[in-house]
């Protein structure tokens, strides 16, 4: 259970986020959407436990974040916007690489069986020679190494050909379905989070997505 | 034509680059004046250092005979050994301690029977102990040690002549003794006044009637030096493959990037080089003929282009960023050291100093004392012109070489 | 440890080519400097002037023994030529051999046989004129010694009829025969003598310690690049803290340049007979340690990677200003305690343990760690 609590957030003294409050409950999957700059990846970093907000605390169950910040951390999986893996290394050896240092330990063939389950299959190939798609599965596939309990994806499926982009959505939609995942992501395809999203954020004042959405019947928040 | 829009394309915006970089430049400039002041300090200090406390030198007599007692006295009086020497007696404890606290440059060791075994004929060892903490001193010691015992061995065959010859004088003992006592005297002190072979004479020279402007030059040649490669490494700035595609789709070689960038380097460093001349000429008063500017001004243009070319082509060849550095700094000390500006090249090996005179720093440097030091009113830009023309030449095959093995 | 140890050597294994000629860029670069500066030396030549004003046999024979000297390269020329040349220093130094000089000789006089000039540019005058003095004094003192012995056979009636010749002769077999007067040398804290006393004498240790300076400052890099890849905001999702994921890497990359100081221990004792001790030992790895701190701490505060090489390229070149490495200022100036407070290096290349400045860089990559960790928390 994820509760955030009238978050607000400032960059000298130009307000990014004002007030925003809402709850997530587990296997519930969260769009969060708004224009660029609206605050969309300031708000998941927050939530991420990588920037702090200047009023107003965020619970992940029941534990506030500014005291539990660190202890926290082994729930919640981020998925950055950039790809961030090892260019030089290969899958195995980036899976490998963050295994090692991860909260969870797995064995070479469950981490194996993770990429898979996202079919992707090259595993012994260097990271650069891969597609965006591929990257993309991977940039995911490492952050669900530790099994998070909130799984924050900050656009995952931008640039990358349709194929991927469901076998990533239908992934998810099993990870929150089947895992009983909190799941909350940024997207500009409408497609797309009609077709997983259990419910909308959407922030910033603009009307424009929550317009998009209203005849899809999906429960959309305006904040 | 299109090739020279794209040049000046790329020159302007790297002028733009380094306007960006207007309050570190004056600091990076700053640098090399700052490292040739510091090492400028530390040399004129060491002498004046050398000349204030001489190298403290022990002697240890381990013989005690008469003779050693002399050569000690007399080693301890005189400095004749040189003139930065004070020698002094001791025992060899008090030496090793001395040398431990590094009051003691080094001393030398006169070893029993020192005397018995030089008029018998049996071989003797001096040995010169140095002080680990001061290799070059120890070293200077142990050659004016070697010296003196290049003296004392003639004299000592001479001695042992003597001896050979009044044993076939009938003599007593007593007499032919005394002969030898006297002789070994009067052959240590022919030892010791080697010098008076000599009439010595100093003349002056270009260091020596004017030491400031001399070092001044070199100076100056270095801190332009540095400054080249300082501004060209500035304006290197890794442009990302993608970057670097787009590119080649604009019809962009490496060859203009490389060509912008140089006409940058070489404009500025040629501004600032004049200027730092100008200022080396005014402030150490060179006599300096005003017809020379022009030559002075060519010879800077001549050499800032061949060390840029020479970068130039360093930076094609090389793809890794600190590889290229480490070469490029490595290049930067040979092309310095082969000016003859730290140490002239008469004191190099002949094979060496056959090629130096291919080389354009060699070529720059020594024009530069011509019209500077010596006042000609002449320069022979000939071999400069074409050692830069051929360096060019050399940028540009090398370029359509890697151009053509890329794509 | 195990498993921040395995993630860098995945690391590594990508880059090990470059890596390992950063490492050993001290052990190639040291044995390198010091081989070619003994070989140009050994070549080197001092070019010197020489006028004879006299074709006599033994100012020939002169000339030929300063000929076969190794120390120089004779140029045969005029007066006024040698001078010209010596102002323009084209020659080091130079010598006239007067005219009756042979006369002097066989008379046992040797007053001013010889002029020499030279300038204050003259930087092997003291070498050159300590050899031709030599040989000079060496037939002059042959011939006082005939002088006297002649002298001496009269004066005791002796009925030998030994001529000056015969007399020289046997004085240069004596000389030949029985060379007896040795020099050695050696240092005050070992018995073996160096195997060759030069007057460009490299400091093995120090000069090694200027390339690893920059060697270590190169190979720190690695911080400034993970700092820059996206890949850096997932170490706040790893088990390690950041205080010990970093405090470990350093470790790491400590044991890996230490590994390389050993193998150039090893190295230089063999090929260039450096002596080892387990004190020497000692101020190696805390040195080693300081210096992976503070390229830590150093590296740390750099954003673009290009300005830090710049950095390291500066720092290197005071170093080895200010070390004295390349400039003679071993026991002259930087003497005191004040050398060891602004020279990281001193206390090394002094045979000394490395302690003020452990402790500094300990507490800087300790602040560092700290905040990091605060500011992550």
């Amino acid at each position: 259970m994820l509760n955030v609590k009238s978050i607000s957030k400032q960059y000298h003294k130009h307000a990014i986020l004002n007030n925003i409050s809402f709850q997530i409950k587990p296997g519930e999957i969260v769009g969060l959407i708004g224009e660029n700059g609206a605050g969309k990846s300031t708000l998941l970093k927050i939530i991420a436990t990588l920037e702090q907000a200047s009023s107003g605390d965020v619970e992940l169950f029941e534990q506030g974040y500014a005291k539990n910040r660190k202890a926290l951390r082994k729930y919640i999986g981020y998925v950055p916007q950039d790809i961030a893996i090892w260019e030089e290394l290969t899958v195995a050896e980036n899976m490998l690489f963050f295994e090692k240092l991860s909260f969870q330990s797995k064995s070479s063939e469950e981490l194996k069986q993770l990429c898979l389950d996202m079919n992707l299959q090259k595993w012994n190939e260097p990271v650069k020679t891969l597609s965006g798609g591929m990257k993309r599965k991977l940039n995911l596939a490492i952050t669900l190494i530790h099994e998070p309990s909130i799984l924050l994806l900050d656009e995952p499926t931008v640039g990358i050909d349709l194929k991927s982009k469901k076998e990533i959505g239908s992934y998810l939609f099993k990870q929150a379905k089947e895992k009983n995942r909190m799941i909350i992501y940024t997207s500009h395809d409408m497609d797309e989070i009609t077709e997983l999203c259990d419910r909308a954020i959407c922030i910033g004042e603009d009307t424009f997505y929550p317009e998009i959405l209203k005849n899809t019947g999906k429960e959309i928040i305006s904040l | 034509m299109y090739f020279l829009k794209l040049v000046t394309l790329f020159t302007t915006n790297n002028f733009v680059q380094l306007r960006r970089k207007w309050l570190s430049l004056p600091l990076l400039l700053l640098f090399p004046i700052v490292l040739m002041g510091l090492i400028v300090f530390i040399i004129v200090h060491f002498f004046s250092n050398l000349e204030d406390e001489p190298l403290q030198i022990g002697l240890v007599d381990l013989n005690q005979s008469t003779e050693t007692e002399m050569i000690v006295s007399l080693l301890e009086e005189s400095s004749q050994l040189g003139d930065f020497v004070q020698m002094n007696r001791m025992t060899e404890n008090e030496a090793t301690q001395d040398i431990a606290h590094d009051e003691l440059a080094a001393y030398i060791l006169f070893p029993e029977k020192f005397t018995t075994k030089l008029y018998n004929g049996q071989s003797v060892v001096v040995t010169v102990v140095g002080n680990p903490k001061r290799p070059t001193e120890s070293y200077f010691i142990k050659e004016l040690v070697d010296s003196a015992a290049r003296h004392i061995s003639s004299s000592q065959a001479n001695i042992l002549t003597i001896n050979h010859y009044t044993k076939q004088l009938e003599l007593d003992s007593e007499t032919r003794n005394e002969i030898m006592l006297e002789q070994f005297n009067e052959f240590l002190l022919y030892a010791i006044g080697k010098d008076s072979i000599l009439d010595q004479n100093l003349r002056t020279n270009n260091a020596s009637s004017s030491p400031k402007q001399y070092f001044g030059l070199a100076a100056g040649f270095f801190i332009l030096t540095i400054w080249i490669v300082t501004i060209h490494h500035i304006l290197f700035k890794e442009s990302s493959s993608s970057i670097q595609r787009r590119m080649t789709l604009y019809g962009v070689t490496g060859l203009q990037q490389t060509i912008a960038r140089l006409i940058v380097t070489f404009l500025i460093t040629l501004f600032l080089g004049v200027l730092l001349f100008i200022g080396i000429i005014k402030i150490l008063n060179f006599d300096f003929n005003s017809d020379n500017y022009w030559r002075l001004t060519c010879l800077i243009v001549l050499y800032n282009l061949g060390f840029l070319l020479l970068l130039a082509v360093i930076d094609t060849i090389i793809k890794s960023y600190k590889v290229r550095l480490l070469v490029q700094i490595f290049l930067t000390i040979v092309t310095l050291f082969a000016s003859g500006a730290l140490i002239p090249e008469i004191y190099f090996p002949l094979y060496i100093q056959d090629y130096l005179s291919f080389l354009f720093s060699y070529q720059a440097y020594n024009w530069l004392e011509e019209i500077l030091l010596n006042g000609r009113l002449y320069v022979d830009f000939i071999p400069l012109l074409i050692t830069t023309v051929s360096g060019f030449l050399f940028l540009l095959g090398i370029s359509s070489i890697k151009e053509r093995v890329q794509s | 440890m195990t498993n921040i140890l395995y993630t860098r050597l995945l690391l590594w294994k990508k880059k090990w080519l470059s890596m390992l000629i950063w490492l050993v860029l001290p052990i190639v670069g040291t044995y390198f400097i010091i081989t070619i500066t003994d070989s140009l030396q050994e070549d080197s030549k001092v070019p010197i002037g020489l006028v004879i004003e006299e074709q006599t046999d033994i100012a020939l024979q002169l000339l030929n023994s300063i000929q076969e000297s190794e120390l120089v390269r004779v140029i045969k020329t005029t007066e006024e030529d040698a001078l010209y040349r010596l102002e323009k220093h084209e020659l080091d130094s130079v010598y006239i051999i007067h005219e009756g000089f042979e006369e002097a000789i066989l008379n046992g006089k040797r007053n001013k046989l010889l002029s020499s000039y030279r300038t204050d540019l003259s930087f092997a005058y003291s070498p050159v004129k300590e050899m031709i003095v030599s040989l000079v004094q060496e037939d002059t003192g042959r011939s006082k010694a005939a002088h006297y012995i002649i002298q001496l056979n009269e004066h005791y009636q002796g009925e030998n009829s030994w001529t000056w010749e015969d007399i020289s002769e046997k004085s240069i077999e004596i000389q030949q025969d029985e060379n007896l007067l040795y020099t050695a040398f050696h240092y005050n804290d070992s018995a073996e003598s160096p195997t060759e006393t030069s007057l460009i004498s490299w400091n093995t240790w120090g000069l090694w310690a200027i390339l690893s300076v920059i060697s270590t400052l190169f190979l720190s890099d690695w911080i400034i690049r993970e700092k820059a890849l996206a890949v850096s905001t997932r170490f706040s999702f790893i088990k390690p803290s950041h205080f010990t994921y970093f405090a470990f890497t350093i470790c790491i990359y400590m044991a890996l340049f230490f590994l390389f100081d050993i193998a150039s221990l090893t190295i230089f004792s063999i090929v260039l007979q450096e002596k080892v001790t387990i004190y020497f030992l000692v101020s190696l790895l805390s040195f080693r340690i300081m210096l992976t701190l503070l390229a830590f701490s150093l590296a740390h505060s750099f954003k673009s990677s290009g300005m830090y090489y710049g950095m390291a390229i500066v720092i290197t070149l005071i170093a080895a200003t200010i070390s004295g490495v390349v400039l003679p200022v071993n026991g002259f100036m930087l003497k005191g305690p004040w050398t060891e407070i602004i020279n990281p290096l001193d206390a090394f290349l002094n045979e000394r343990m490395t302690v003020l400045w452990l402790l500094i860089s300990m507490i800087l990559v300790l602040l560092i760690l700290t905040r990091k960790e605060r500011s992550n928390a």
